[in-house]
């Protein structure tokens, strides 16, 4: 049993772990669109130099979340956090992979549009929103 | 007045009581605390990611650094002052805990870490800014941050299994 509940705490630091770079990357990016830290480099640039830490982070959380989904199966299917972090959590894939890709590519030299930068806010709130779900499900 | 009686001091505190015992205060700032991970963690292992040459390499190290930096910063305050009253609220427990011993340990070389690179091999960045990878010593202070940080999330989180 004492086993069990460090292998549980691994999967949980690997998890917290992914998130840190994971929200790294989102933050750089969007705060960047957004004319907050990395603002001189154009978004589309900025998104290709970090995509390879952006996926790698997001497959580390995907099978780290799954393997903590397995552990505690029951509670998460019924817990409502769980639930809407899901929903979160698919909306902000699709968004990330969809809108905002588009709204990435902004002329070299201008600032961002409006529809960017908007595209930018619903992506950090909708993330954010998977990090709170996520908290939440500590909570019960 | 030894640490622990410091810390026990701040336990009976009615802000340390009032933090403890609500229902909602504790919550919230431990998930600022645990949320603001990305912005402080998650833009050094960027900038550290640069120093190693592994992405942004024809971008200079001061564009990227200067640039992302002050966000680290708005990071650090964040998890300095939501990390504060976590203590608060819990300083005898946490002073008993080897795993919050260990992460303050950490802090501590995490913070001389850039404190010697910035003052030392960082001054002559103009030299070195345009290069793909950076001398040793930068990529030395990037590994040492990124395992420092890394291990001081992972003593944070031990934190609740003590």
């Amino acid at each position: 049993m004492r086993d069990s509940k460090w292998a549980f705490a691994t999967v949980e630091m690997v998890h917290l772990l992914a998130l840190a770079a994971l929200g790294g990357t989102l933050l750089v990016v969007d705060l960047g669109i957004l004319g907050i830290g990395l603002r001189r480099q154009p978004p589309s640039r900025v998104a290709r130099e970090l995509a390879p830490i952006f996926y790698g982070s997001l497959i580390a959380m995907v099978l780290s979340g799954a393997l903590l989904v397995c552990a505690e199966a029951l509670k998460c299917y019924y817990h409502p956090a769980f639930r809407v972090k899901m929903a979160l959590f698919g909306l902000a894939v699709l968004f990330t992979f969809t809108v905002h890709r588009s709204a990435l590519r902004i002329p070299a030299g201008r600032s961002a549009s409006i529809r960017s930068k908007a595209a930018a806010v619903v992506s950090l709130t909708l993330w954010l929103g998977v990090g709170l779900a996520g908290r939440a499900i500590g909570f019960l | 007045m030894s640490l622990l009686q410091i810390c026990q001091w701040l336990n009976d505190t009615s802000l340390s009581t009032a933090i403890r015992e609500s229902d909602y205060v504790f919550p919230i700032i431990e998930t600022v605390h645990v949320l603001a991970i990305t912005l402080l963690a998650g833009t050094v292992a960027i900038v550290d990611l640069r120093l190693l040459g592994v992405i942004f390499k024809r971008e200079r190290v001061s564009q990227v650094a200067g640039q992302i930096l002050p966000l680290t910063w708005a990071g650090f305050a964040a998890m300095f002052l939501s990390g504060a009253f976590l203590f608060l609220a819990e300083a005898a427990k946490s002073y008993a805990n080897p795993a919050f011993r260990f992460k303050m340990l950490l802090l501590i070389v995490a913070g001389l870490n850039p404190l010697i690179f910035h003052s030392t091999i960082y001054r002559k960045v103009a030299s070195w800014d345009e290069a793909p990878v950076a001398p040793w010593r930068a990529r030395l202070t990037a590994i040492l941050s990124l395992t420092l940080w890394s291990g001081i999330i992972v003593a944070g989180r031990a934190i609740a299994y003590y």
